[in-house]
């Protein structure tokens, strides 16, 4: 283990459900794609004339952006509109939770364009301004200073990536985020999660934050002594954790492997020349190699200096290092000799590579799929990437997948990527500070628990659980739609969370929608429960709506199920019955209705052929 | 510490007691702005902040001109507008810049390039002496053997343009007009893909002004506009300059060319006539419009373009100023507000008072043309105003409407 302390901070952003930043459409949308287009990027020079190195790796991958247009935005999302006023309704949201951070809000807001070139924004930057900087939270292991809190646009959402084109819906895009980012106080992956909840819980406590898929999504910077790593895009607090351990022991065994390489390879020489070996596999039967060869790809090797054994023995996973790589720019499969043979590859056609190659002792080789205008930019991007890795420098931006492991996704950026927005003149915060005043402070946890519990009736257990997974928004929001308390707490913390395990997400405005159809036709629980499971399984709302098997069964409807059920049997046994004969809400008063007046008609009729 | 402190500067601060440290930007109207390590500008109040040190910072030459001459081969006339802007950290504004060079780092381009920068102003702030110049340029480009490129501004494209077309009465090369809705300074800029189109159609040799714009939203395809029948007709989207009825000459999508109507080929020598009489009005008539006014636009003026409601009507009140005017000896000329369709001064009985009065109406020209027709007719055909204004010189009146 390095003897580096390990140094940890936070950025946690939270989606506003106050309507978009900079235009009046909403947050949420109806249709995800009415209309597409397609657009390119280019690269820019930052504000000081030198362009920016994320940047200009994303511009070498030459991309194409398609884009879905939803019905929640306008010209502004498709970047043919400059941005209209700020949302007051976010900025006013953003001043009370700096000040509950005790930060120092600035006076002014200057908004930035933060260059960001990957497709997810249009305009090809991101909307951001700094609101505040310093202030702290007090965790259980001590105090976390807060840096800076800024309040900016959230991105496109990414549907799916294949090689040089890429597909965004825009019902995200413009979506406020606030951006709490911490100093690196974090001790471990245990106070990294603490702290994460604490801030979520501060920003959820101003309101306009609902709880959903998308609405949080943290940043995890980690340092073990290597340079600053970024893990980008963490949605649930319990992948903070486990994206924490998993980079801890990536950099450990990275670094291993690296003081074994240096002490092979002293010069640090890591030419990387991919050289064409198509003919060599031309009767080739491996799938992996025909498989990306009848999509216009054509194989090319390149020795690795001093790699063999690190690629993938072990603990040494060197190679998957390249693999990240080279799969954004969509080489799918990277062969390497630490795996081979393998992957239907036979001897002879390795004996050709290596004759070609020619690696000495310690050496290891590659042979990767790709099209041929590639090859230029592909090794000089290995190449790179393998010497500043050998330099101990691991910096850079990583993805965390759902089961804790990290991904390179792109260099880290510099300092160099933003430069002022100038379709927005500078906004004054100072009537902003005035209505932030009159709301008075933030309720805090506890005082919300209580608060929830009284006024509304449900258990201190279930309130307790509303205010920690920040619910609470979207509980006032719902029972103000329904006025049934208990209800809209079972539907948050039952009916949901056991769907979305068993079946799939639930939207919040699905959730919106259902809570509005039962209070405008008086559904019950169960019908409510039906039309969610719906959801889950992926129904339009519209759907939902017009699906018979959401209404409880009328009374015609029961009596005529009934008249076909042996009279011997239980209540309990003929609601199972009817269950599972329909699958529809049944109305329990009417129910027992029925079965009362068929009692009296069977005692009637009893009597009489008595 | 009071010390004032240059762009570029380094700079230490407090302000309501904190420190901030960062690169100056600027000291305007009571704000100082700073742009911090992280990349964020902060504004602050000057009265509640102070200077604590100041490091100077050499600051590299901003005069990057990369203008390159050229024959035979392609040149880019810069002259200002959205295309050629930068952010001015003054004001935070976009402001023109002199550099286009950086335009063409992006274009993968086989010809032979060159660059000039002529003018740099916004397309607002043009004016006829300028289109002289700029016509006086292009003659010049031309006879070195070269395509000219004119990178302008999208609000008054279709004036520039178009008082070139008429001045151009022949023309060996293309000579195509180029803007962008989006700056440069943003990646999702449209500036890269319609110089690169622009490029590409100037070897169709189209022997007419032209303009090359996006023809959608999307990044994909670009289309060559006939200049006399060009209109700008949306505030900021990317495809905001539209032909209107039958100025489409040619597409390209996804590098693909396409020929879309018929267009004059290039002729064998350049025929320039630089006159241009700028003493020439364009008014846009509005239901309860005062008599007088019209008058007093005339005012030392040769000839007024209205633009007329429906086929070209003006109200009864004011169409004996009208006469009054034309009597004066200043020329009126017809156009429609719809934009689309002929004007046609006999359908109603106040377009044959007008028609009366000698007002001169020219099928379905486009207002901004006719007025920079007028421009060209009074300098180089006044003694046939009428008649000249109502034959087509450069395809700006169609001889049958389709649409």
């Amino acid at each position: 283990m390095n003897s580096n302390p390990i140094k940890i901070g936070l950025e946690i952003h939270m989606q506003l459900d106050t309507g978009k930043l900079f235009c009046r459409c909403g947050n949420e949308a109806e249709k995800e794609s009415i209309s597409t287009f397609v657009r390119k990027l280019s690269l820019v020079s930052g504000e000081m004339g030198t362009t920016d190195r994320a940047a200009y790796y994303e511009k070498e991958r030459d991309r194409e952006f398609h884009y879905n247009v939803s019905d929640n935005s306008c010209l502004v999302e498709i970047d043919e509109d400059p941005p209209h006023e700020i949302n007051q309704d976010a900025l006013l949201t953003a001043v009370r939770v700096a000040r509950a951070f005790g930060s120092n809000v600035f006076d002014h807001l200057c908004v930035m364009r933060k260059i960001v070139v990957d497709g997810s924004n249009t305009s090809g930057f991101q909307r951001t301004s700094l609101v505040a900087t310093g202030g702290s939270v007090a965790t259980s292991s001590g105090t976390v200073r807060v840096s800076t809190i800024c309040l900016e646009e959230d991105s496109a959402r990414r549907i799916s990536e294949d090689g040089r084109k890429a597909v965004f819906g825009l019902d995200r895009l413009g979506i406020p985020l606030l951006e709490i980012a911490t100093e690196p106080d974090i001790r471990d992956a245990d106070h990294a999660v603490e702290t994460a909840r604490m801030i979520s819980f501060i920003v959820a406590s101003a309101g306009h934050f609902k709880r959903s898929a998308e609405a949080i999504r943290q940043d995890v910077n980690i340092s073990l002594g290597f340079g600053r790593v970024e893990i980008k895009g963490v949605s649930k607090l319990s992948l903070i954790g486990d994206g924490i351990r998993s980079e801890i022991g990536r950099q450990t065994s990275l670094a291993q492997a690296v003081s074994v390489l240096n002490s092979r390879n002293p010069g640090k020489a890591y030419d990387i020349k991919l050289i064409e070996c198509s003919e060599i596999f031309r009767n080739t039967k491996s799938k992996v190699i025909l498989g990306e060869a009848s999509s216009g790809k054509i194989a090319f090797c390149s020795l690795l200096k001093g790699m063999d054994g690190l690629l993938k023995k072990g603990e040494f996973r060197l190679g998957r290092e390249i693999a990240d790589l080279v799969k954004l720019f969509g080489v799918k499969g990277l062969l390497h000799s630490d795996e081979l043979p393998g992957y239907g590859i036979e001897k002879d056609e390795l004996e050709k590579i290596r004759a070609l190659l020619k690696p000495g002792e310690g050496d290891a080789f590659m042979i990767v799929m790709t099209q041929p205008d590639l090859i230029h930019v592909l090794s000089k991007e290995i190449q790179n990437r393998l010497s500043k890795i050998a330099d101990l420098d691991f910096s850079e931006t990583r993805s965390v997948s759902e089961d804790g492991a990290t991904h390179f996704l792109r260099p880290m950026p510099g300092g160099e990527r933003m430069y002022p927005e100038t379709d927005i003149p500078l906004i004054g915060l100072v009537p902003v500070f005035q209505n932030a005043e009159a709301m008075g402070p933030l309720e805090d946890m506890r005082s919300l628990v209580d608060r929830l519990a009284r006024q509304y009736g449900i258990s201190r257990q279930d309130s307790e659980v509303l205010v920690n997974e920040f619910k609470s928004g979207s509980f006032l929001e719902l029972n103000s739609i329904i006025g049934d308390p208990r209800l809209t707490a079972r539907v948050l913390l039952q009916t949901i969370p056991e769907l979305e395990r068993t079946s799939g997400a639930i939207a919040y405005k699905d959730l919106v929608s259902t809570f509005r159809l039962a209070k405008e036709k008086g559904l019950k629980r169960e019908s409510v429960e039906a039309m969610l499971a719906m959801c889950s399984h992926g129904a339009s709302f519209d759907e939902v709506k017009k699906s018979p098997i959401i209404y409880p069964l009328s009374e015609e409807e029961l009596k005529q199920i009934l008249s076909r059920l042996d009279p011997g049997m239980s209540q309990s046994q003929i609601i199972a019955r009817i269950r599972k004969e329909t699958g529809r809400p049944i109305n329990a008063q009417v129910l027992s209705r029925l079965l009362d007046r068929l009692k009296d008609q069977e005692k009637k009729s009893g009597d009489g052929s008595a | 510490m009071k010390e004032k402190a240059s762009f570029g500067d380094k700079v230490r601060l407090s302000y309501n007691g904190a420190e901030i440290e960062g690169t100056f930007i600027s000291h305007e109207s009571g704000i100082i702005t700073v742009k911090l390590k992280n990349g964020y500008n902060v504004a602050l109040s000057d009265d509640r902040a102070e200077y604590l040190s100041v490091t100077r910072v050499k600051r590299l030459s901003e005069d990057r001109n990369g203008e390159r001459e050229i024959s035979g081969g392609v040149i880019l006339l810069a002259t200002g507008g959205t295309i050629a802007s930068r952010v001015d950290y003054a004001t935070g504004a976009v402001k023109p810049h002199y550099d286009i060079s950086s335009l063409l780092g992006e274009a993968d381009i086989r010809e032979k390039l060159g660059t000039k920068v002529i003018d740099n102003i916004l397309s607002e702030n043009v004016t006829p002496e300028k289109w002289i110049l700029m016509a006086e340029h292009t003659k010049k480009e031309l006879d070195k053997g070269n395509h000219v490129i004119i990178l302008h501004g999208t609000d008054t494209m279709t004036y520039s343009a178009s008082a070139l077309s008429f001045m151009f009465e022949k023309q060996s090369r293309s000579i195509i007009f180029t803007g962008s809705q989006r700056s440069p300074d943003r990646p999702s800029s449209d500036a890269f893909e319609n110089i690169r189109s622009a490029i590409t159609f100037s070897s169709l040799n189209v022997g007419e002004v032209s303009i090359c714009m996006h023809d959608s939203r999307s990044d994909l395809s670009e289309r060559l506009i006939r200049a006399t029948r060009s209109r700008k007709m949306h505030t900021s989207r990317r495809d905001a300059i539209r032909d209107i009825d039958g100025g489409g000459l040619a597409g390209i999508r996804n590098g693909k060319v396409s020929i879309l109507g018929e267009f004059r080929p290039a002729a064998d020598e350049t025929v320039l006539s630089a006159k241009l009489d700028n003493r020439v009005a364009l008014v846009y008539f509005y239901p309860g419009m005062e008599s007088g006014i019209l008058s007093r636009i005339a005012e030392k003026k040769k000839a007024l373009v209205v633009m007329g409601t429906g086929l070209g009507h003006v109200s009864e009140a004011i169409i004996s100023e009208i006469r009054g005017i034309a009597r004066d000896g200043v020329h009126v000329v017809m156009t429609s507000q719809c934009l689309q369709g002929n004007v046609n001064l006999n359908i109603y009985s106040t377009g044959r008072k007008l028609k009366d009065a000698g007002v001169i109406s020219a099928g379905d020209i486009l207002p901004e043309v006719a007025f920079t027709k007028a421009m060209y007719v009074l300098a180089n055909h006044g003694e046939n105003f009428g008649e000249t204004m109502m034959k087509s010189l450069r395809g700006e009146i169609s001889a049958r409407l389709l649409n």
